[in-house]
């Protein structure tokens, strides 16, 4: 389970954000009214340029976000992984109830270091490109949150199943798996 | 089933009760046991040492083998149903101010006989602390008490290994010391009148009669002058004229069918005397233990198929260890031949079961500061039923309470043992190679005064870091064998799905704590 658990959750994870994703592909609608305004004005009524860029304008979009969608679930599963073998290699050490929840302060780290991992891959693979001239605040957050929240799925359950009975205590709210 | 019973005489047999008891908890005793003590000091610490172990046992076996509601099932733990006679213990002269004259009484025209017999101090020798060391004294009082006797204890004795003889077969041990006093004189006397009410009957065949008799293995520091107390110097003396008197009795007469004579080379060195009463409770010592499990051999052993008068004289069991500053699992004889590792998968596995008692037993028994509320989601919470005990009712605490009490005697009796086995190997300390309970300690630097009673400070608990150092070094793996599990696999097991559903209550936690204490799987423990 160590390993099954969090790849299963993480493939499950990468299915659903590929179909969210899939969605904005080619999809005009997320293009922001300024990049739209600016294409009108600047295609001088041409219909058929003006799809064609918002096309290809989504398109470059949605591949973004994806490859960063594919980093953060990545970035999920290894941290996930990391935590299991530890904690399976802390059981050993576990002897009685108390110390059931010792690997619970790595779980934390692990979590604190996902949540630098996401910041950093935004920094990586969004910032440099721009996308904020091509859609508005809040379709970034339409982008990013629902990858960044299924990193986290993928960590919790990757951890909560993958763990050990014995080191389940370690993972808030785990019980509800047991 | 053939019925089995246990006579200890004296402080010394009463010492060894105490072990057979012990070994019974561990599974290697018979399926039933009914006990008795005799001693003429009522109050000998070494008696009511043994008789509080019985009362331990018997109360924890009360709240766990039987129909209450925690029950465990399909374990060895505390497998021996153990039963007491009318009474557990009997003193052959109760008064306190009884001598042998007084229990005599009028010998007419035979006390010229008696003059002669015996001096006037044995005459007058009071007897409320014992036959101090007078074998002969207490052979001749303890025969006038039984003669006379229509004390229910005694005749609840002879009632049941009548019916027993008479039925499905008995198995009779006595145990006893070849010096000191109520031992050496109760031992052969007992046994000679419970044959004699045997042959009476003309019980011949199913009756086993057998005994352990413990040569001096303990010295003492000597007695202030004038005292009128057994003397260190005087048993070996006082033993070599025994087991004279034993091996004509052996020629002459078929008393015992059995006889385990048990002894050390290199005496345990108790470094002070305490003559009777309850002052005279001496640590439990490792001949005890070799001599508990020749018992155990000897209750599980089969009765014999010869008819008796084609029967050789009494068959006389030795032990011997192979080194003599080392002392081993492989020195303890096998309790039955075809199971040689017997004895240390089940000792080795009661004591792992008692660390983690140790340190279970408050979480089990919800403690503030020790039980957190997060425990009631664990595996092992849910898995073995603990979140619909209730733990108010008595039921509960008596299961608590009795197991609490049996593990502890357990620990110190095992412990001690421990602790003054290294102390008798001559002029070299002896290696201990049974058991490390060191990890019990409540004091770790403790260090025995030498000349007074060990007292052993068995910690009332443990955290999870001393039962774990403890669980794990309590018992070594054997040459060859895979290393011994951990405390650590068997926290993992309690989080497994439970295997029996034969449990009820705390059973099948606890259950499962004994069977996965197991010193290694495939050995010869268990049923």
């Amino acid at each position: 389970m160590a390993v099954a658990a969090p790849v299963a959750a993480f493939v499950a994870a990468i299915v659903l954000m590929w179909v969210y994703l899939g969605t904005w592909d080619g999809n005009p609608d997320i293009i922001s009214a300024e990049r739209i305004a600016q294409l009108q004005k600047g295609a001088g009524g041409d219909a058929a340029d003006l799809d064609a860029t918002l096309t290809l304008d989504a398109t470059r979009v949605a591949t973004h976000f994806v490859t960063w969608a594919n980093c953060v679930l990545a970035a999920a599963l290894a941290l996930a992984l990391a935590w299991n073998f530890t904690a399976l290699a802390g059981e050993r050490k576990v002897a009685g109830p108390a110390s059931q929840t010792r690997s619970l302060g790595l779980w934390v780290a692990l979590l604190v270091a996902y949540l630098g991992a996401t910041g950093l891959l935004w920094w990586l693979l969004i910032v440099p490109h721009d996308l904020g001239a091509l859609i508005d605040v809040p379709r970034h957050l339409w982008g990013g949150a629902p990858a960044f929240i299924a990193g986290l799925a993928v960590y919790w359950a990757g951890t909560a199943w993958g763990a050990s009975r014995v080191m389940k205590p370690s993972v808030p709210f785990a019980s509800f798996l047991v | 089933m053939t019925a089995k019973m246990l006579l200890g005489v004296g402080g010394t047999g009463a010492k060894v009760v105490e072990a057979i008891l012990h070994c019974c908890g561990a599974g290697l005793g018979p399926a039933t046991l009914q006990v008795g003590f005799i001693d003429q000091d009522k109050s000998n610490g070494n008696v009511s040492r043994a008789n509080q172990t019985l009362t331990a046992y018997m109360e924890a076996r009360q709240n766990w083998r039987g129909d209450g509601a925690h029950h465990i099932e399909g374990s060895d733990l505390l497998l021996t149903e153990v039963s007491t006679f009318k009474r557990s213990l009997w003193t052959p002269h109760p008064d306190d101010n009884s001598s042998l004259e007084s229990a005599l009484g009028d010998l007419g025209g035979d006390g010229k006989l008696f003059d002669l017999l015996f001096t006037q101090e044995e005459q007058r020798l009071k007897l409320d602390i014992g036959y101090q060391a007078r074998a002969h004294v207490g052979s001749a009082a303890m025969t006038a008490a039984i003669r006379k006797e229509s004390d229910p204890f005694w005749v609840d004795i002879v009632n049941k290994l009548v019916a027993a003889g008479g039925g499905d077969g008995v198995d009779l041990l006595l145990v006893g010391s070849a010096f000191g006093g109520t031992g050496a004189a109760g031992f052969p006397t007992v046994a000679r009148l419970l044959r004699r009410e045997l042959d009476k009957k003309g019980i011949k065949k199913g009756a086993r009669i057998s005994g352990v008799l413990m040569l001096p293995y303990f010295g003492f520091t000597p007695p202030k002058r004038g005292e009128t107390v057994a003397r260190a110097d005087e048993l070996l003396p006082q033993t070599k004229a025994a087991l004279r008197y034993y091996h004509d009795l052996f020629e002459r007469e078929h008393v015992f069918d059995d006889a385990y004579l048990v002894g050390w080379n290199s005496k345990f060195e108790l470094g002070y005397h305490n003559p009777g009463k309850g002052g005279q409770i001496n640590p439990a010592l490792l001949p005890e233990l070799i001599a508990a499990v020749g018992a155990c051999g000897f209750f599980a052993g089969e009765p014999p198929k010869q008819p008796p008068k084609e029967r050789v004289a009494t068959r006389v069991l030795v032990s011997a260890r192979k080194e003599e500053h080392r002392f081993g699992w492989g020195d303890l004889p096998p309790v039955r031949d075809e199971k040689p590792n017997e004895v240390y998968a089940q000792l080795g596995r009661q004591i792992r079961f008692a660390a983690a008692w140790k340190h279970w037993q408050p979480i089990l028994n919800r403690d503030a500061g020790v039980f957190s509320g997060s425990y009631r989601k664990r595996a092992w919470f849910k898995g073995y039923g603990l979140d619909g005990l209730d733990t108010t009712d008595a039921a509960f605490a008596g299961a608590m309470a009795s197991m609490d009490r049996y593990v502890d005697q357990f620990a110190e009796w095992a412990l001690t043992i421990q602790l003054l086995s290294r102390q008798s190997g001559g002029s070299a300390e002896m290696a201990f190679d049974l058991w490390d309970m060191n990890g019990f300690l409540s004091q770790p630097s403790f260090r025995k005064d030498e000349n007074s009673p060990l007292t052993v400070p068995v910690a009332r608990t443990l955290s999870e870091a001393a039962y774990a150092s403890a669980f794990d070094r309590a018992v070594g793996s054997r040459a060859g064998d895979t290393p011994l599990t951990t405390a650590a696999d068997l926290m993992r097991a309690l989080n497994a799905r439970p295997r029996s559903s034969r449990n009820s209550g705390l059973g099948g936690i606890v259950e499962a704590m004994h069977s996965n204490s197991a010193v290694a799987a495939g050995l010869d423990g268990g049923n």
